[in-house]
């Protein structure tokens, strides 16, 4: 059994790390790429969600690899990714690719659910040792959030550009290959020196940005094109509502590491805009702006592949929401057809209006909003 | 008390219910008129832009009846069916009506029947208590509505569309002898007239005749889904998966029409799906039709034409390969 799953951010270290230690052979599928994309866009329904594409286009790759089994999450609804594994098997399986289906539907109750789950997948394994490798698989995704809000700073702050994101590019590359736990804490220790090295500009004027929105297109650089790298050389320091060590904890521990997630504070804040869970991170998109102007952030940018069911419900009330907690929200949309140079000019006259505003500049009652 | 029940959405499910539970309760109820031009432009205007066709038009009902009412009555409706969602954007739906159109007077309640199916009329009821203290009379009018509601159930399952109930002069009487094509798609969809270019009135006018997923009884949807590897949790996918190959089954149909809604979410995977079944176990001719405000009528009727010369008039000459039934 070779087991392949999509990429999404830096969620492949973590799982890596996982079969591994559970003895399962792992065949990645390789970074996405603009051929992943076409792939997927050839392949996958034309209105089906940017994700589901790139999970297809991540699947022929890895087919081509050896992968003969895909590992993936479910979910109840109502939002598509629950559905996904079993479309891209049907997509697959027309186009003659056989692969072998392992999902892991989210557990009903408990942490001891998933274990049980993980444990029937892995056979003969004993309830220790897949305690032990889901614990290797979370603590290195949670070592990588922890660097990653730190390089926000740094990458904002340097005075050598690319500085910080050398540090960051070779803290990924020691934890992918931590083994042990130790060699985990020793990477971001590592890291932490390397990064306290950087020399800043602890004078220059720095934006704060907080980016909400649909979980991948947050998480996976090559969908939203690196924004946070982007916008970081800009000399503005990102923040995202979520992390992948938080959505693990929330969703397949159920809350297992008691006030390890926001989630809770960010919900908070939707109603009266949103008074109802919709699926996806739609509560989280809307709660997170005023969250995020509690924590003194100066925009709001909210990033939503086209079609996403929650993510357009929530960029429908954005606009009273923002008017309402005064911080100026960009909607930007993504699919296949997205052009790099549109994408960046939007982000840059967005900087530019927040940096107008920071400054006591006044547009009027002027907002804007992305469509 | 004047109640306005926008003619978008779930109205063509559940307005014969509403309209009775309203009456019975002493309040007016109002509904839009039929969706056309205005409304359409009136959505557009006001709607994110990638939001899916349906949900502009809602916001079309809405702008239009807004000011001619006390209250507009925009449910939530969580779920019609245990274990079952319908969309994420049902979920939010009062709130993107009450701050993208800021029209604040809306009546409004959770009804979900996720856990149990009894916890819908228990909304119900709850709503009911909002409108007046007296609670006998709050459960004699669901009665009375839950009543209405189920002689227009039984009437659809004889092949009856919601519009042919609800909409104009109400005596067409479907005629299921006549060559038979699913329409599969949101009831929202195909019932809108406007909307679907009178995809319905079209197929009759051919000589043909319409079934829907809504002609199916949720139940035998249900076991037809089970051929899925995993039960949609969207109760429109399971009527239309379900259905779809249920009236597979059991009619002779010609061919299977997809109503699909441009963006629309779900769609994207149930048709795939439904698609996919329907091909591998039928071999039905099938057609996927698209709308959206762009959509222009002539290429639809082009390829509606072409759709019955291919199915029905070379059936007729006898040299078709296509089997007209499993
Ligand atoms: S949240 Fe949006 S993009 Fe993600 S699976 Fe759901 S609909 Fe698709
Ligand atoms: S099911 Fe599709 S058409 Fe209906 S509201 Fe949701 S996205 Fe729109």
């Amino acid at each position: 059994m070779k087991v392949t799953y999509p990429h999404m951010g830096n969620m492949a270290i973590g799982v890596k790390a996982m079969l591994e230690e559970l003895g399962l052979e792992v065949v990645l599928p390789p970074p996405i790429t603009k051929k992943t994309l076409t792939l997927g866009t050839k392949y996958g329904p034309e209105f089906a969600c940017l994700p589901l594409k790139l999970n297809l286009g991540n699947f022929i790759e890895a087919y081509e690899l050896g992968a003969d089994t895909i590992l993936m999450a479910g979910g109840t609804g109502p939002c598509r990714f629950g559905y996904y594994a079993y479309v891209e098997q049907e997509i697959l399986r027309d186009l003659g690719i056989n692969y072998d289906l392992l999902v892991l539907e989210p557990p009903e109750r408990n942490i001891m659910e998933f274990i049980a789950k993980l444990k029937k997948i892995t056979g003969n394994k004993s309830i220790f040792q897949v305690i032990k490798a889901i614990k290797k698989g979370f603590l290195k995704i949670k070592a990588a959030d922890e660097i990653e809000k730190k390089v926000v700073f740094f990458r904002a702050r340097e005075i050598t550009k690319g500085a910080t994101d050398r540090v960051w590019q070779e803290f990924l590359q020691n934890l992918n290959r931590a083994r042990e736990e130790k060699e985990i804490e020793e990477a971001v220790n590592q890291a932490v020196v390397g990064l306290a090295r950087i020399p800043v500009d602890l004078t220059r004027e720095v934006l704060k940005i907080g980016v909400v929105g649909e979980i991948f297109t947050l998480l996976e650089p090559f969908t939203n094109f690196n924004i946070e790298r982007y916008l970081g050389s800009l000399g503005v320091e990102v923040h995202r509502t979520i992390y992948l060590s938080e959505w693990v904890n929330d969703h397949l521990f159920l809350g297992f590491f008691k006030n390890y997630s926001r989630h809770k504070e960010i919900v908070k804040e939707a109603p009266p805009f949103l008074c109802h869970f919709i699926g996806g991170h739609g509560r989280e998109t809307v709660g997170g702006v005023r969250y995020l102007k509690k924590q003194g952030f100066d925009g709001v940018i909210q990033l939503l592949p086209f079609t996403c069911m929650p993510e357009i419900v929530a960029q429908a009330v954005l606009p009273a929401v923002s008017e309402v907690a005064g911080i100026p929200v960009l909607s930007l949309v993504v699919d296949e057809h997205t052009g790099e140079a549109g994408f960046i000019t939007r982000l840059e006259a967005f900087c530019d209006l927040l940096s107008f505003r920071k400054k006591g500049g006044n547009y009027g009652k002027r907002r804007i909003f992305g469509g | 008390m004047k109640v306005g029940i926008p003619r978008g959405l779930y109205f063509y499910d559940y307005y014969p219910f509403w309209e009775t539970f309203f009456q019975e309760l002493g309040v007016e109820v109002v509904t839009s008129k039929p969706t056309d031009k205005e409304i359409l432009n009136l959505g557009v205007e006001a709607a994110v832009d990638d939001a899916c066709l349906p949900v502009k038009v809602f916001f079309g009902h809405v702008r239009f009846l807004k000011d001619q009412v006390d209250y507009l009555f925009i449910p939530r409706y969580v779920s019609e069916y245990r274990r079952t969602y319908i969309c994420p954007k049902f979920l939010g739906l009062p709130e993107m009506i009450i701050f993208r159109l800021k029209a604040p007077k809306v009546l409004s309640h959770d009804l979900t029947a996720y856990q149990k199916g009894a916890d819908f009329y228990r909304g119900v009821y709850v709503f009911g208590k909002k409108i007046t203290p007296n609670g006998m009379k709050v459960m004699r009018a669901t009665y009375t509505a839950w009543k209405k509601q189920k002689a227009y159930l039984q009437k659809k399952y004889l092949g009856y569309q919601p519009q042919d109930l609800i909409d104009g002069k109400q005596e067409y009487v479907p005629d299921l002898k006549k060559p038979l094509f699913a329409v599969v798609g949101h009831a929202y969809n195909i019932n809108d007239r406007y909307a679907s270019m009178d995809l319905i009135k079209k197929i009759r006018r051919f000589g043909g005749e319409v079934l829907t997923p809504d002609n199916v009884p949720f139940a035998e949807a249900v076991k037809k889904a089970g051929l899925l590897p995993k039960k949609p949790f969207w109760s429109f996918a399971i009527k239309n998966f379900g259905g779809s190959i249920y009236l597979a089954e059991n009619y002779p149909l010609k061919g299977v029409i997809n109503l699909n809604s441009f963006g629309c979410g779900p769609d994207s995977i149930i048709t795939e799906l439904t698609e996919r079944y329907l091909k591998r176990k039928f071999s039905l001719p099938f057609l996927n039709l698209t709308i959206d405000e762009h959509t222009g009528e002539a290429g639809l009727v082009t390829r509606l034409e072409a759709f019955w010369d291919m199915t029905v008039e070379r059936s007729f000459a006898g040299e078709s390969n296509l089997p007209a039934h499993g």
